[in-house]
């Protein structure tokens, strides 16, 4: 059966283009979308992913660590400095400033960190330094492009005077409209409306094995403050920025499904009208419905196996342009290349099937006509 | 012994004004090694005896057997493994696989059959060198000539050695030479192989070689 499906297959070349061709735009659609699903996410919770912290502490009742009014007291951080298996304890100031170019604003959510500890601060730099001066300042790098800046060059936020020299930039720091930026910590400390208050603080323990527990000890100690876990907090990140985004993306990928199926089944529904006669033939010959039936799945299979190739590969091309002509993050992720060819095979099933009332209702007496 | 038997078939097209009677009360035996021919004018009936003969049609009434099994015993999914055994079509416009080389052609009742694919290649092979075509093994049947054709496409009635060749006027569509060459094959079957070979047509050189000519007219049988 194998036989007959592949050279049916690849005898009508343009029918076999377009039908692998449908299936890969599916595919492309599928894996693009949420390469950029997955970058955004990932990139959106770099910030605490990259932190040097196991711990995050936070004020009571904030959810976010960068909304609402920041305050974690200076002598809570203090004391918990002291308490057993914490290691360092880095209290962070944040600050939610914008700039402005040709009347478009971006948002800059600035954290605080001490040059001197080489741990702390941002994950890296494409250019620049990460030792800087209170009056420098570390931003994302697509943020320097989309204002004409670059290394050397200063930033003043909207409605102040004062003027940061941007001492280096930071590669994969913008997410979402939120460019996440650096200042040393002395500098952030004129910008605290709270007298020994900061925003929040990165805890580092020496047995970094139990976290967890470690937090809820911490927790049940320090009731007045919000003590997470980092992967916690991670997780939880990710999981609202994915509820808010995941059912575009299922409407979509309901789309992309829709669309290869309906490639699959119409270019195959199509050979099997094109190929009646034939069908009628190997029938007189003596072929069973199943057979039959083996044959167009064969078809589709083959087709689906062709369209995810040429699909992924191109998903990598279209993943790749993407992110350097338009900025977005993509990161095609294994998991998500295995889900989406076992979409792909269903998709292929289920086009297979879509031919065979037609299959069934073929006369083989037909074939003795001329 | 009869390979296959035909007993009082009636098979009517259509019905009311547009009714056609295309089979009436037609019996006809075909024994081991025996060449029938049937013959008669356009209309008469002639590849509708033979789609009965072969399981592809029902008729209105009547019997046929093959090897002594009523096929109207046999339920539509048994019919395909029945006809790939004991079967095998020879048609007028040859109808091979356009998709497949000859010897594809010739290999696909085997592998329908479920025979190893090496085996049903040799065989092919074979088949199609005792039918003078193994140059052609490798072609399209796009690139082939009629006679060619007709070879390749008796080859692949042939390849599952059935008890049954039917053939609904094989030379038609053959210059006489060909044609010739054709009707010498069918009849080499039959006699060597000791198969019944039933040929429709209209062909003065199977008249000389056939056991028992049969004619039809207007759906009716009669022995000549
Ligand atoms: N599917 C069909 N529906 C209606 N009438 C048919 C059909 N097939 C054949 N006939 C009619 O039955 C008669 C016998 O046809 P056929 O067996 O093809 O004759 P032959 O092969 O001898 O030329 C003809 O009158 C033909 O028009
Ligand atoms: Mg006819």
């Amino acid at each position: 059966m194998f036989l007959i499906a592949s050279r049916n297959l690849f005898q009508e070349k343009s029918r076999l283009a377009v039908s692998v061709g449908g299936v890969a735009f599916a595919i492309i659609l599928m894996v693009v979308l949420f390469g950029i699903y997955n970058g955004s996410i990932d990139r959106d919770v770099k910030f605490i992913q990259e932190s040097p912290a196991d711990i995050v502490i936070l004020r009571q009742g904030m959810v976010d660590m960068y909304k609402g009014v920041p305050l974690v007291s200076l002598a809570d951080i203090e004391k918990i400095r002291q308490e057993p298996g914490v290691q360092s304890v880095t209290p962070v100031i944040s600050l939610r400033p914008a700039v402005e170019k040709d009347d478009k604003q971006y948002n800059l959510i600035i954290s605080s960190f001490d040059p001197s500890d080489l741990s702390q601060g941002p994950w890296a730099l494409s250019q620049g330094t990460k030792q800087i001066t209170d009056d420098e300042i570390l931003i994302p790098s697509a943020l320097a492009k989309k204002l004409g800046k670059s290394v050397g060059d200063t930033l003043i936020f909207s409605e102040s005077t004062k003027s940061w020299r941007i001492a280096g930039l930071v590669p994969d720091a913008s997410s979402f409209g939120n460019n996440y930026s650096w200042i040393t910590y002395s500098a952030a400390q004129s910008f605290i409306t709270v007298p020994n208050t900061v925003s929040f603080a990165f805890v580092k323990l020496t047995q970094p094995s139990d976290v967890a527990h470690e937090a809820k000890v911490l927790q049940a100690k320090y009731p007045q403050i919000n003590v997470r876990d980092k992967a916690a907090l991670v997780q939880e990140e990710k999981t609202s920025l994915g509820d808010s985004f995941l059912p575009i993306l299922q409407a979509i990928l309901a789309i992309a499904v829709l669309i290869g199926t309906a490639v699959i089944g119409i270019t195959i529904y199509t050979s099997v009208l094109d190929k009646s006669r034939e069908v009628g033939i190997l029938k007189a010959i003596g072929i069973s419905n199943k057979q039959l039936y083996l044959t167009s799945l064969t078809q589709a299979l083959l087709t689906t196996v062709l369209g995810l190739l040429v699909g992924i590969l191109l998903s990598f091309a279209v993943g790749w342009f993407i992110s350097t002509a338009l900025d977005l993050p993509v990161q095609i992720s294994q998991w998500t290349i295995a889900w989406v060819s076992g979409l792909a095979l269903v998709m292929g099933c289920i086009a297979s099937l879509i031919p065979v009332k037609r299959l069934a209702s073929i006369d083989p007496a037909e074939v003795f006509k001329s | 012994m009869n390979v296959i038997t035909a007993q009082n078939i009636t098979k009517i097209y259509g019905t009311g004004e547009s009714k056609v009677t295309a089979l009436d009360d037609v019996s006809l035996n075909v024994a081991a090694g025996e060449v029938v021919l049937i013959m008669g004018p356009s209309g008469s009936g002639k590849t509708t005896l033979l789609l009965v003969l072969g399981t592809l049609l029902h008729p209105d009434s009547g019997v046929v057997t093959i090897n002594e099994q009523n096929v109207h015993e046999l339920s539509n999914r048994d019919l395909p493994g029945l006809r790939l055994r004991k079967i095998g079509f020879i048609f007028q416009h040859f109808n091979l696989l356009s998709a497949l080389t000859a010897q594809e052609n010739v290999m696909v009742p085997l592998l329908i059959a479920g025979v190893k694919s090496s085996q049903t290649k040799k065989k092919a092979g074979e088949l199609l060198k005792r039918l003078g075509v193994a140059k052609r093994a490798g072609s399209l049947p796009q690139n082939l000539s009629g006679g060619e054709k007709q070879r390749v496409a008796i080859a692949r009635a042939m390849v599952g050695s059935p008890s049954i060749l039917l053939a609904d006027e094989p030379t038609a569509n053959l210059d006489s030479k060909t044609g010739h060459e054709v009707v010498e094959i069918l009849y080499k079957y039959a006699k060597e192989e000791g198969k019944a070979v039933v040929i429709v047509s209209h062909d003065q050189r199977i008249r000389d070689i056939a056991d028992r000519v049969v004619l039809i007219e207007d759906g009716k049988l009669k022995e000549v």
